[in-house]
This record gives structure tokens, C-alpha cells and sequence, in this order.
């Protein structure tokens, strides 16, 4: 092991170190950001369903089976989509904290890395958060 | 003539065949007064194609929020609709040069199982949404065809039943000719078999033309609910290949990756 544990440190370790803080606290959290936008804007169009359903009448019964048919198999779809770009969004965030309590018990665990990890920790406090993520929608619950 | 007269224009059908039924204005031979009103009913209520415009829109920025390099609708729409890249997600790979200074179960795991393989996770969820997105524009092609299509029956058999009127003031020529190009758009149009409508002979009164617009209606009816059915097919044929293949779309949670966990730490690679 490197750095297997707590008291060895070795030149850089700080550096190691702020770099897994950076890429838990920011670069994921980003990258999940994203995934709940395009999650968001799965949900939004939950009013197409809607509209299909306008088409129903159409036609006689006949019809109407392969409007229902088509209805149905968007709406599955689409909740299978969006599902998995919330979840995604979701494991994103929660690895990226994940690696976050990793640097942090490592900084814990070893004073001069901590001391290190202060003074990075400054330069971390500017990068900016991605905490403007809006709570993602759930799918509509189409047919199964 | 455009879509948005078609209520307007039944009536004029109505009126004609009235018209060429009767030997002056109100008295009708026996079997020739119609009423086309419940052939033309269904898309007097067909759906607008313009309310796809905002899902369609939603389904862009969505593709555009996940779109990587690696990434592209080609597969559905040859040479076409390529979408932008997302920077962002380039983020993953500072990710993996990071966690390449670590080792252990933990960031072996982490690096295998999540970072190394999210650009396959990426794409093969960016491909669902190009379905998603191809199924919604191939439905809103089919109002858009189906509203020329109905526009268009409608014009030809007031020009057919406008030849019929006693009434020198409706009369144009070759009304049979229309008939002909009403099977031809229907045919272009939504691809159904070549109408049986054929000859100006057995079209030679008002029933015989509104018998042929009906067949016509009939027939593009069958026609954009076997276009839909492929749309259906194609949305069913996406979701059992999904249900087959979760595993390489959906991307794994901490939980799921093995030793992912603040009780097991990575540790860094020696130098």
C-alpha cells in the first residue's frame, strides 16, 4: 500500500489527496448535474401522452388499438429513460461523495496532510459547487 | 385550400353533391343526397403536429445534456440531426487520471465498473433518447402528411362534384383526372397500396364519387394507423432491448460497486 493508512506521509500525498476531494466535490457532482437536466427534460414532455390520448377516437376501434398501442410504448420508454437518468444523476452525486469521505478520513488520519488539505482547502472553497440541481422528477408511471 | 378550412370545405362537399344530385336545387334524384360529415369527422380532430414541438424540443436538450463525442443520431437519420457535445462530460476523464494515482479493491473497482466504462454507459443512453426523439418526429410526419392528405381529398371532390353541378358557374374539366391524383398522394404520401379508385366510367355520379371519397378516407385511416403500428413496433423493439441490456445502461450505484465505501478506503498507488 502507497499510503495504506494513517501517520505515512510522503511528499504530494496532500496533493493526491485534494485531487480526490476535487474530482468527488466538483467533477462528478457536474457531470450528475447534467444527467438531472437531461432527467428534467425527460419529464417535460409528459404532456405527449397526453396529446396521444387526443388521438384515440380516431378511426374506430381498429384504430384505436394502434393509437393506444403507440401511446403506451412511448410512455414506457420514456420512463425507462428518464429513470435511468435520474438514477444516473443519483449514483453520480453519491460516488462523488463518496470519494469526498475518502480524502477527508485519509486527511483525518495524517496531521501533515491535513495541514496541507487546509491550505488546498482554500483553493477548493473557490470552485464553484454545482448545487443548483433541481430535484429530479419522477417518471409518470406510464403502463407496464 | 389548407387544413384549417377543411370543416368549411365538408360543408362545400355536402352542398355540392347535393347540387349534382338534383336536377335544379332542391329536388333530388332517389339515393343521391349525401352527408360527408362522419367521413370527415375523426380528422376534424386529428392531433396538431406543432404539439410535438415543445416534447421534441425537451428530447434536443436532453440529448444535448448527456451528448458525448461519442455519441450521434447517424445510426437513425443518415448524414442528419447530429447532436453537440456536452464539455462537461469530458470532466470524467480528469476523474480517471486522478483515481490512477490510487490502488486497492476500492479505486480498482471504482475505476473498472464506473469511470472506464461510462462512455459505453453514455452512449447507449444517449441512443435510447434518440429514439425517443426519432418516434416523436416520425409521429408528428404523420399528422403533418395526413393533414395535406385529407386537404387535399377534400379539394379534389369539390373539383369532381364541381363538374357534376347543373350549375354552369361550378363547371371545370377532367374531374376524373383528380381522382387519380388523390390515389397517387396517398400513395406517396404514407406509402398504402395504390388506390383501386380508377377511371372517370364508374365515377359518374355524386354517389359514385362520395363511394370513392370514403374509400379514400378509408383507406389513408388504415394507413396512419399502420404507420403508427411501426412507430409502436419500433418504441416496444427499444424498451425489450433495454430490459435486455440494463446492466450496460444504467450506471451502477455506490452501493453496487464493490468496496466503494468510506469504511474502505482507497489507497495510492506507490510512487
Amino acid at each position: 500500500m502507497g499510503h495504506g493508512g494513517a501517520g505515512r506521509h510522503r511528499p504530494g500525498f496532500a496533493t493526491d489527496l485534494h485531487n480526490l476531494y476535487k474530482a468527488g466535490r466538483r467533477d462528478l457532482p457536474v457531470i450528475a448535474a447534467a444527467y438531472g437536466e437531461a432527467n428534467n427534460c425527460v419529464a417535460g414532455t409528459g404532456g405527449v401522452s397526453e396529446a396521444m390520448r387526443g388521438a384515440e377516437p380516431f378511426g374506430g376501434t381498429a384504430v384505436r388499438d394502434a393509437f393506444v398501442q403507440l401511446r403506451d410504448a412511448f410512455v414506457q420508454l420514456r420512463d425507462d429513460v428518464q429513470t435511468i437518468l435520474g438514477r444516473g444523476s443519483v449514483a453520480l452525486n453519491e460516488t462523488g461523495q463518496a470519494l469526498c469521505r475518502a480524502a477527508e478520513t485519509y486527511a483525518g488520519a495524517d496531521a501533515e496532510a491535513m495541514r496541507e488539505m487546509k491550505l488546498i482547502g482554500n483553493d477548493l472553497a473557490q470552485v464553484p459547487r454545482p448545487s443548483s440541481l433541481r430535484p429530479l422528477r419522477r417518471p409518470t408511471g406510464g403502463p407496464r | 385550400m389548407t387544413y384549417d378550412q377543411l370543416a368549411e370545405h365538408v360543408q362545400e362537399i355536402n352542398l355540392l353533391a347535393a347540387l349534382a344530385g338534383s336536377d335544379g336545387i332542391t329536388n333530388y334524384k332517389p339515393g343521391e343526397r349525401h352527408d360527408v360529415t362522419g367521413t370527415f369527422a375523426p380528422f376534424l380532430q386529428m392531433p396538431a403536429p406543432s404539439r410535438s414541438d415543445v416534447p421534441l424540443v425537451q428530447l434536443g436538450e436532453a440529448i444535448r445534456a448527456v451528448g458525448s463525442s461519442s455519441s450521434s443520431s447517424d445510426g437513425f437519420k443518415p448524414g442528419a440531426r447530429n447532436s453537440f457535445a456536452n464539455p462537461v462530460l469530458t470532466w470524467m476523464r480528469g476523474v480517471e487520471m486522478t483515481l490512477h494515482d490510487w490502488t486497492g479493491d476500492a479505486a480498482e473497482a471504482f475505476l473498472d465498473k464506473f469511470v472506464l466504462p461510462f462512455p459505453a454507459y453514455n452512449h447507449n443512453q444517449q441512443l435510447l433518447l434518440f429514439v425517443l426523439r426519432e418516434a416523436l418526429r416520425a409521429e408528428q410526419e404523420i399528422w403533418r402528411l395526413a393533414q395535406q392528405d385529407i386537404d387535399r381529398i377534400a379539394e379534389q371532390t369539390i373539383a369532381a362534384l364541381d363538374e357534376m353541378t347543373p350549375c354552369p358557374a361550378f363547371s371545370r374539366s377532367a374531374w376524373p383526372v383528380t381522382f387519380t391524383v388523390i390515389a397517387a398522394v396517398i400513395l406517396l404520401s404514407l406509402e398504402v397500396a395504390p388506390a383501386e379508385i380508377t377511371g372517370g366510367g364508374i365515377l359518374g355520379t355524386p354517389s359514385a364519387i362520395v363511394a370513392s371519397l370514403e374509400k379514400a378516407v378509408a383507406r389513408l385511416t388504415k394507413a396512419i394507423a399502420a404507420e403508427r403500428e411501426k412507430i409502436a413496433t419500433s418504441l416496444q423493439q427499444a424498451s425489450q432491448a433495454l430490459s435486455q441490456n440494463r446492466a450496460i445502461v444504467e450506471l451502477p450505484s455506490p452501493q453496487g460497486i464493490h468496496g466503494l465505501r468510506c469504511d474502505r478506503l482507497l489507497r495510492l498507488r506507490e510512487p
